[in-house]
């Protein structure tokens, strides 16, 4: 909905519960949306995959809604236990990204701390049947009495929608693996854990390719670590990684096998000697970085602030955003609480105009980059009824 | 934010104060107050009795607690109620135990005996500074066997026997030892030529024949130590107990030093002073312990007051060698009587008071290799059901780790420990072994027991706990 050229949000749909009590396997862990937004892609802590699809009818309403029905469910990873290290491992899904759209079936890679799998995710409607040297019950008929042949027609079906994995992609990390992103190419992927990041091909599951390695080694001196990866979307050979101490580097993958020398390296003129506390490096540690859809730029979300870079620029951001200031006096408290170790994610509208990204309470921040506006919404467990406008909140 | 990550973030900044995540559960006790309360706790909070067990001429401290079940509640007698033998580490003294035998206690039918190992605590030996393997573990069998045979008995309860590092390579030697010697393993214990070859012991004891008894052991856990990382961790045995305080002006002090160590205040407070002796009397501090808590009600001052100021003791002490009788002394006789025998009053506080450490545990040295060698597979042979507690996953060897992987014996870690598991995390430790005797049907849970998930460690183990 938009009015006088504001983006207004409305409650539209809840997908699982809103009670108190939920069980820890249905939390939600990732959501992406495909490129057309069609299709809407869940992951949750108990290793399952539901995927949503648009109504058609909601596309095509006005005003334009948004309501999504639940298209197909799988058991994505499952628990698994490393008998060497005797360490549990969780099946708890941490990303899922969609691959382009090639032919009628969907593709999306989704993945743990340690494996990552190819889904194809294809719609069956029509079936045949008359075969001649099977029954319609599939049991195989004696070919002595077979004395006619026919021609087996094809017969519409109820709609059913099957998810079979293609390719698992395993043991290629030692640490846990927070990222993973499809090439524009639509032919590699690379996926990245704390210390180094591997790059896929969708086709080969025994081998990749590790294009960056920040692992000492002596772990003692370890200072920092991978916090996210992305292919740039348009030009196949670049991406960029964030750091936990608050820097962001691309990378270019013509220049070396190994890309431990960046391209680039971003990173933020450090704060005045006044201003640092205990905290400083913590608070800087990128959780997320999203490559516009233009490409031109990036956003990077630390524990306070949204960061618009131009990938021009290496020096400074070009825009910063304040996520929950109010917060920064707290740091304390939110350290005894462990709060201060959440991760947060950010993205970008379609056009670019517009960056997200979640706080606390339920609430999210929206800021508009060409109106200087922003809003914080409450994504309210109160608000049940459709079409709810959500009132602009203010944290005082 | 992955594990990794988090701990390398949380390495650059101070420590989060005591009890302040709530991620580290229920065993530490907030005291009220901000004022840290670092008086000793008397052994008598925790365990309902104290024996000294007279050995082939050496006398062991041993301290005893059982479950106490109201009276609707009595299990039927037929039901087992095993013995804990509880052996200490290296350094430290049964006291140690405190905290988890209340907790074991209150959640299974069982019997805990914490016994004081030669050179520690209040036990006193020939040699103090014999702490061969096979000592020890002789030390051990004779007091179990003093300990819990009644007239006519000739079977014991069942046993499991629990140690904490240096303990634990003791009881996998005690074992070992009950194992080998079969039916009648009384072992040698200074009985003269005792054959274990017939089924009938032959004993010739100097003064009687005894009839054959038998020690049911039936289970053993081990905390905390591992023969590989024990091995490695010798090396640098020496220099960390060159870096130990040598010396500590009163009992609070030093319960306020061990408290930084163990992570948990109440357990300092009622170990440290089996672990410490007073310099000017060459006693336990134990023994203080009642005096200074009588001392502070005579004054009518609070313990801390008293203890704080640092001559506590030694104050007391000084009283006490001018004349025992007068029990009742008044301010000001009492400054009287130290200006009568200044020079001896004066060198009794600044020189001779304070406490040391118990044992010099530097000068055992010789016996370390041995406590570990041979441990890991020594361990994996017994044939009872096993428990391996460890505070950190990469403790274990090569030989434990496939011996584990065979299934050979239950593991649990209880990461965000420290050495002293027992002491940092008692209930959690209860929990464990309660499970693990409840499990094998060793003993009965009571109302209280919890069962203790048995899930191999992960690293999101603060998130299991608040779940």
């Amino acid at each position: 909905m938009a009015s006088y050229g504001e983006i207004q949000w409305c409650f539209s749909q809840v997908k699982g519960t809103l009670e108190d009590d939920v069980t820890e396997a249905d939390i939600i862990s990732c959501v992406e949306f495909n490129h057309d937004g069609d299709l809407l892609a869940t992951g949750d802590k108990g290793g399952r995959v539901v995927i949503f699809q648009r109504d058609p009818c909601s596309k095509t309403s006005i005003p334009r809604r948004g309501e999504y029905n639940v298209y197909s469910t799988f058991q994505s990873h499952e628990p698994e236990f490393d008998y060497l290290k005797s360490l549990e491992i969780e099946e708890k899904i941490n990303k899922i990204r969609w691959l382009k759209r090639k032919n009628p079936a969907h593709f999306l890679l989704s993945t743990n701390d340690k494996t990552i799998k190819l889904w194809k995710v294809s719609e069956r409607d029509k079936r045949v049947e008359g075969y001649n040297t099977k029954e319609e019950n599939g049991h195989m008929r004696d070919p002595a009495s077979i004395t006619s042949l026919r021609v087996p027609v094809i017969k519409p079906m109820e709609l059913l929608v099957e998810a079979s994995p293609r390719r698992i992609f395993a043991n290629a990390h030692t640490y846990h693996i927070n990222s993973i992103s499809v090439n524009s190419d639509q032919e590699t992927y690379l996926s990245a854990d704390d210390l180094r990041i591997n790059l896929w091909h969708l086709e080969i599951t025994d081998q990749s390719f590790n294009i960056v390695d920040i692992k000492p080694t002596n772990m003692e001196e370890l200072t920092e670590v991978i916090t996210a990866t992305e292919f740039h979307p348009l030009e196949c050979n670049l991406f960029v990684y964030s750091s936990s101490k608050g820097s962001i580097r691309l990378c270019d993958m013509r220049a070396a096998a190994l890309c431990d020398r960046h391209a680039k390296l971003f990173e933020e003129p450090p704060d005045d000697p006044s201003t640092r506390s205990f905290f400083s490096e913590i608070i800087s540690s990128i959780s997320d970085v999203k490559l516009s859809n233009s490409g031109r730029y990036m956003v990077s979300r630390d524990y306070l602030t949204l960061k618009v870079w131009d990938l021009h620029m290496e020096t400074k951001p070009i825009e910063s955003y304040p996520v929950h200031e109010y917060l920064r006096t707290k740091l304390c408290s939110l350290y005894e609480n462990d709060c201060i170790f959440d991760k947060f994610e950010c993205c970008w509208k379609g056009n670019d105009s517009a960056i997200m990204s979640g706080s606390y309470n339920n609430y999210f921040r929206v800021f508009d980059r060409t109106t200087k506006k922003d809003a914080t919404l409450e994504a309210s467990r109160d608000i049940a009824k459709p079409r709810t406008v959500l009132k602009p909140r203010k944290v005082c | 934010m992955s594990s990794l990550q988090k701990s390398l973030m949380k390495d650059k900044l101070p420590p989060i104060p005591h009890g302040g995540s709530s991620a580290i559960g229920g065993g530490l006790k907030r005291l009220p107050g901000r004022r840290r309360d670092y008086s000793p706790i008397p052994w008598s909070r925790y365990f309902d009795d104290k024996k000294d067990v007279q050995v082939n001429g050496n006398t062991f401290r041993v301290y005893i607690k059982k479950s106490k079940v109201a009276e609707d509640d009595m299990p039927p007698s037929s039901d087992p109620v095993p013995v804990l033998v509880l052996l200490h580490g290296g350094g430290f003294s049964a006291l140690t135990w405190a905290l988890f035998a209340e907790s074991i206690t209150n959640q299974v039918m069982c019997q805990v005996i914490a016994i004081d190992l030669r050179g520690h605590g209040d036990t006193n030996t020939t040699d103090d500074l014999n702490l061969s393997a096979d000592t020890l573990s002789s030390d051990v069998i004779g007091v179990i066997d003093t300990l819990l045979f009644e007239d006519g008995q000739t079977e014991s309860q069942p046993i499991i026997l629990i140690g904490h590092s240096m303990g634990g390579a003791v009881a996998v030697h005690t074992a070992t030892k009950i194992v080998e010697t079969g039916p009648g393993n009384l072992g040698d214990m200074g009985y003269e030529d005792v054959d274990v070859e017939n089924t009938a012991i032959e004993k010739k004891p100097t003064t009687e024949t005894l009839a054959r008894v038998t020690l049911n052991l039936c289970g053993v856990a081990v905390i905390d130590v591992v023969e590989g990382t024990a091995m490695d961790a010798l090396a640098g045995m020496q220099s960390l107990l060159r870096s130990r305080p040598q010396k500590f002006p009163s009992l609070p002090n030093a319960i306020d030093v061990r408290s930084g160590q163990v992570r948990n205040v109440e357990s300092a407070r009622v170990s440290m002073p089996g672990q410490i002796k007073n310099i000017s009397t060459g006693a336990t501090a134990t023994n203080d312990i009642d005096e200074l808590l009588s001392e502070c009600n005579k004054r009518g001052s609070s313990s801390t007051d008293l203890v704080t100021s640092g001559l506590g003791i030694a104050e007391s002490r000084r009283n006490d060698s001018i004349s025992e009788e007068e029990e009742e002394i008044e301010d000001g006789e009492k400054s009287q009587d130290v200006f009568k025998k200044p020079l001896q009053n004066f060198n009794a506080a600044s020189s001779n008071s304070g406490y040391a450490w118990r044992i010099d545990l530097a000068k055992t040295e010789s016996f370390w290799p041995g406590w570990f060698k041979g441990l890991s597979s020594a361990f994996l042979i017994l044939p009872m059901p096993k428990l391996l507690l460890l505070a950190g996953i990469d403790r274990l060897d090569k030989a434990l780790t496939v011996g584990q992987m065979q299934g050979k014996f239950q593991m649990q870690v209880l990461p965000k420990c420290g050495h002293a598991v027992h002491e940092d995390v008692p209930d959690k430790v209860s929990d464990v072994v309660a499970t693990f005797l409840v499990r094998h049907k060793f003993a009965t849970p009571t109302a209280n027991f919890n069962r203790s998930v048995v899930m191999a460690p992960t690293p999101n183990w603060s998130e299991l706990i608040n779940h």
